[in-house]
């Protein structure tokens, strides 16, 4: 060979290809190998750091190693679990040791640490020690997880989001979430998963105006248990009250009691963005008629839309006069697409999720339409009538898995560019890593380049997934 | 009806091939396709980023390969394993380091998915179950590359 080459030849595209192959523990070591290396694999990837300790005989061995070259890098993710094996874990200490060696970290999940059987055991060390500081930590999500591995990370001024995520033991999990408004000021975002008659959140006298300092401005409550009752929620109204001016964003899932919609539509005035159950609230009409109007909320995901009756839908539009940004669900018959289509005289953006855009959508006029975001076409979708209709400039594939192969899309991209060359296919590729940092897929013009896609690398549709649409959708 | 064409590497040496073998490369199949329109045939093809040494074992490669079925996509959320391949391929990449890291290189450049697979797999078998200390020692030979980046 005249020319010696080496790894760090390759371009950072094929070396993640390789790092593709590897197992997380493997691509743990990986990142220490070299800053290079790292660089690709957190940077390019942003694949999670996975720390994953299935033993604690294993501890002697990962701190040093952890410790040496994390302590003054950056470490932005750390993902931990116990592959359950959580009767090992009887100290707090241990997991201390390991969260102090990443002063850096920014994103922290924990899943199934310090399980309740062991934590008595730890509950009783955590609040000696002296906690480590966290000042760039933003995001903390935790799931299955003790009060006091959650409290490690107490310490964290500019913590922005917290998430807590999981479906047993309530009580437990809505203490942490109150101490943990308590404690954080710069909060911004909070998501609770199933909340139900014993949260601490639907307590008598839990929370007060002193007690909760944070102003968030994302609120999501993913799911309440069946046995909240009307009567139990008004403490949490008491906390919605507080936080009624400055949330913006606002997801409620399946559950949820009527009161809080009525109090929303009503109190929270600088709502933009509104993500409910709308089957659900379907089934009441008295309360669809209660709704107020609220003229800030321009972007609406009604779950369950497609099964709501028509004189229901033009009921609730009434509420939401200015949504500019919609998003639809299921499958969607034509007299209903044109309640929407006529009635929403300020959208601008649609996205359909979970479906294709089918032959009801072909000759649908929405007023003013610009983006439409989509997994994909039918293959009775008449695209050249909708385009006629509707003049849109930019067409956005949200697919998990785009497939743009098929004979629909295939037309379609040569229906679009029968004027355009693909003059170089390496470029269209970098084009469209490039797209990955801005959005969900590429912009119009590069329809032909979506069909390329299939050829991109793998981290391309897993990146995605995770960072848009962990619990969104 | 053979088509014959002719691919130039880098240091100047050209090589005959079959049309339908050199295909497998996606770079060139384009070309082909696109730029010649179909009517290729005797047409010389310079490929700047591959010598001669690289472009022969990959067309040996291809050669092997010409009847493979076009490899179909799965669905993207699976993690791939490091599989086994054949034992052609395995004994066709037993090869130093310099000129696997080429084939990587080329098969990234002439759009070859399955090499560039295969290549890759290889590579991340060589990383697979080591200590970065490991990695480093494996992974170079006289000049330590590395050495930059620490």
């Amino acid at each position: 060979m005249s020319e010696e080459r080496s790894i760090n030849d390759l371009p950072p595209e094929v070396l993640t290809k390789i790092f593709r192959y590897l197992d997380q523990e493997s691509l743990g070591k990986a990142t220490l190998t070299c800053r290079h290396w790292k660089e690709v694999i957190e940077d390019a990837c942003r694949w999670k750091i996975l720390i994953y300790i299935s033993n604690w005989t294993d501890l002697p061995e990962i701190v040093p190693t952890v410790n040496h070259k994390y302590s003054e890098s950056e470490m932005h993710r750390f993902f931990y679990t116990t592959n359950r094996k959580f009767s090992e874990i009887t100290h707090a200490d241990n997991f201390i040791e390991i969260i102090k060696c990443m002063p850096n970290v920014r994103h922290v999940k924990l899943f199934d640490v310090g399980f309740p059987t062991s934590h008595v055991a730890f509950s009783s060390t955590v609040d000696q020690k002296s906690l480590p500081e966290f000042a760039k930590l933003k995001i903390l999500e935790a799931k299955n997880c003790s009060l006091d591995s959650i409290r490690c990370f107490k310490r964290s001024p500019n913590l922005s989001e917290f998430v807590l995520r999981d479906r047993w033991n309530e009580t437990i999990k809505h203490t942490v979430a109150l101490e943990f408004l308590q404690s954080q000021n710069q909060l911004k975002s909070l998501v609770l998963f199933d909340i139900g008659n014993t949260s601490a959140l639907l307590q008598p006298g839990v929370i007060t105006n002193d007690s909760v300092k944070c102003q968030l401005s994302q609120l999501y409550f993913i799911n309440f248990s069946y046995d909240v009752s009307q009567q139990s929620c008004s403490n949490l109204l008491g906390f919605l009250e507080m936080q009624a001016k400055s949330v913006e964003i606002l997801r409620l899932r399946f559950g949820t009691p009527n009161s809080v919609y009525e109090f929303v539509f009503s109190k929270f005035e600088n709502l933009k963005s509104l993500q409910l159950p709308i089957a659900e609230i379907g089934k009441e009409k008295e309360l669809l008629k209660r709704l107020k109007v609220n003229k800030n909320i321009n972007k609406l995901f009604p779950l369950g839309s497609a099964k709501l009756e028509s004189q229901c839908m033009k009921e609730f539009i009434r509420c939401v006069p200015n949504v500019i940004d919609l998003t639809l669900d299921g499958y969607y018959k034509k007299e209903m697409l044109e309640i929407i289509a006529n009635n929403l005289t300020k959208l601008t953006r649609v996205m359909l999720i979970g479906t294709r855009i089918n032959h009801e959508y072909s000759g649908i006029r929405f007023h003013n339409l610009k983006t439409l975001r989509i997994l994909n076409f039918d293959r009775r979708f008449d695209w050249e009538k909708f385009t006629k209709l509707n003049p849109i400039t930019k067409l956005v594939n949200v697919g998990f898995s785009a497939k743009w192969k098929g004979g629909s899309s295939t037309k379609l991209c040569e229906a679009l560019n029968r004027n355009m060359r693909l003059t170089n296919f390496r470029n269209s590729e970098k084009y469209a890593r490039g797209c990955i940092p801005n959005a969900i897929g590429s912009s119009f013009e590069s329809a032909v380049k979506q069909q390329l896609m299939s050829r991109l690398p793998k981290w391309f549709r897993i990146r995605r997934e995770s960072d848009d649409n962990y619990y969104s959708l | 009806m053979s088509n014959m064409i002719y691919l130039q590497s880098s240091d100047g040496d050209i090589f005959e091939t079959d049309a339908q073998i050199a295909k497998c490369s996606g770079t060139i199949r384009f070309m082909l396709e696109d730029c010649y329109m179909g009517e290729y045939e005797g047409v010389l093809i310079p490929l700047p980023n591959v010598n001669s040494a690289i472009l022969r074992k990959v067309l040996k490669w291809a050669d092997h390969h010409k009847d493979d079925p076009v490899p179909i996509e799965d669905d993207g959320h699976s993690v791939k394993q490091v599989s086994v391949f054949s034992s052609w391929d395995a004994e066709f990449l037993e090869v130093d380091q310099g000129t696997l890291f080429g084939l990587v290189q080329a098969a990234n450049y002439l759009d070859i998915q399955g090499l560039l697979d295969v290549t890759c797999k290889t590579v991340a078998n060589k990383i697979s179950g080591k200590t970065a200390d490991d990695i480093r020692n494996t992974l170079t030979t006289n000049q330590n590359k590395f050495q930059d980046f620490i």
